[in-house]
């Protein structure tokens, strides 16, 4: 019988196939066993939260609870301020306060428009500013002795539009205008601070402050070289949050800027107004 | 004779068939894992492989979770001595336009067996146009604008040569 193909050209047929199928199991086999089948999505989404409830429940060497103090030398008005819940045990003081819209959690030692939450009762809390102290009971305000001062209207509620980052009682109040000032004009933000991506074991960890221009507003905040950013608004912060922190800037009211200096972490509180 | 031109052959269309039958869209797959631990992501992108190459379109480009940017399309073609991975209209997303140019039209690295130690780098965009090679020995970018437009955002990354005009340099 007359062959139709000769052996040679089979043969040859025959070893390319075996290349072609030889080929095919070996991708086969590394599909399977090394390759994945689906995509990576982009999941996360840090949003900065517009309003900030900070209750720092790790690290409780830092919570300074002091006893009640029933008596004051003297004491000021907290007109406005409404004192919402408190969980006070041996080692952590936790308390909500309202005023007016706005509800802030505070704990032991942490202060409210420079109101310094020291101490609390079954059914008050203590408060002191500028070395006079305030009661704050769960339903109002009580006067602990006759002593009483009016607080300024600027500091018990009204605020007037300011132009200039004020420090007043500890929180440093910034005008909205000045930080949109900065997202209006990025090379701003850049005369003014250097900032470097920081890395922790191999993972972002925030950004490291290179430099800041003396004198400027970035200065005023209180940030310094050698700070590492670490979260807004305890929003860990790496790159997509401080990307909506710089578009959300306008809807903020509060900011806390939580910063790694010299080892310790500490919280830069800001009000925006 | 005959068996040195099967073994040589079998070699060539062993690497051919290689490439040709490579399971391009999941090995595409394993380099976005791998971005991914560098918080690289790239999302609701449709991924075609296309024998040759791979082509992927409408993709979203984040960076530590960050919308960095949307991309129309990413051709990539592997010719063994000409390989080319061009990518067609990048949108910057609208927070990085103080940062970022806008747009970028088109973008072109080419890898050719001509020039085994560089990449060449071509792109065109609201900054302009741009030239520039990857020199793999020395490890350093340069990429050159002959022709700026709106480099405003990002003339802060920007030297400036009297011979070579606005140009960006780096060394990885």
């Amino acid at each position: 019988m007359k062959q139709i193909i000769s052996s040679k050209h089979l043969s040859t047929i025959i070893f390319l196939l075996t290349i072609v199928v030889a080929i095919k199991i070996i991708w086969l086999v590394i599909s399977i066993l090394f390759l994945p089948n689906s995509g990576e999505e982009l999941q996360q989404s840090n949003e900065v939260k517009k309003l900030y409830y900070r209750v720092r429940l790790s690290n409780p060497s830092k919570v300074n609870v002091v006893a009640p103090k029933p008596k004051q030398s003297s004491v000021v008005s907290m007109k406005g301020y409404t004192l919402l819940g408190i969980y006070n045990s041996d080692k952590k003081l936790v308390v909500t306060v309202a005023k007016g819209s706005k509800t802030s959690i505070l704990e032991g030692g942490e202060k409210l428009n420079g109101f310094q939450l020291i101490s609390a009762g079954k059914d008050f809390v203590i408060f002191k500013k500028n070395n006079q102290e305030f009661k704050l009971s769960l339903e109002n305000v009580k006067h602990i002795n006759k002593h009483t001062k009016a607080i300024p209207k600027a500091q018990a509620g009204k605020v007037t539009p300011a132009t200039k980052i004020v420090e007043e009682g500890g929180t440093k109040h910034i005008p909205k205008s000045l930080l949109t000032s900065y997202t209006k004009d990025i090379d701003k933000v850049w005369k003014d601070v250097g900032l470097s991506n920081y890395k922790k074991n191999g993972k972002p960890a925030g950004f490291k402050v290179n430099f800041v221009k003396k004198g400027s507003d970035i200065a005023k905040l209180g940030l310094q070289k050698g700070d590492i950013l670490t979260a807004i608004n305890a929003e860990p912060l790496n790159l997509s949050t401080a990307m909506n922190f710089f578009n959300g800037i306008s809807d903020l009211d509060n900011l806390t800027l939580t910063v790694e200096r010299n080892g310790i972490s500490e919280d830069l509180e800001y009000e925006i107004q | 004779m005959q068996m040195v031109k099967r073994i040589v052959g079998g070699f060539f269309l062993s690497l051919l068939l290689l490439w040709l039958f490579a399971p391009k869209v999941e090995l595409y797959y394993f380099l976005e894992k791998f971005l991914k631990e560098k918080h690289i992501v790239i999302s609701n992108e449709t991924v075609t492989d296309t024998w040759y190459g791979l082509k992927i379109k409408n993709g979203e480009l984040s960076v530590d979770g960050a919308k960095i940017a949307s991309i129309n399309e990413v051709t990539f073609n592997f010719f063994f001595f000409y390989n080319t991975l061009k990518v067609d209209a990048v949108k910057m997303d609208k927070s990085l336009s103080n940062m970022a140019p806008k747009e970028i039209n088109q973008l072109s690295a080419i890898y050719s067996i001509l020039k085994p130690l560089q990449i060449t780098l071509s792109g065109e965009g609201s900054f302009g146009t741009m030239e520039g090679q990857v020199a793999l020995l020395d490890r350093k970018v340069e990429i050159l604008l002959p022709v700026t437009k709106e480099i405003k955002s990002i003339k802060k990354f920007l030297k400036k040569d009297k011979e070579k005009g606005w140009f960006y340099e780096t060394n990885y």
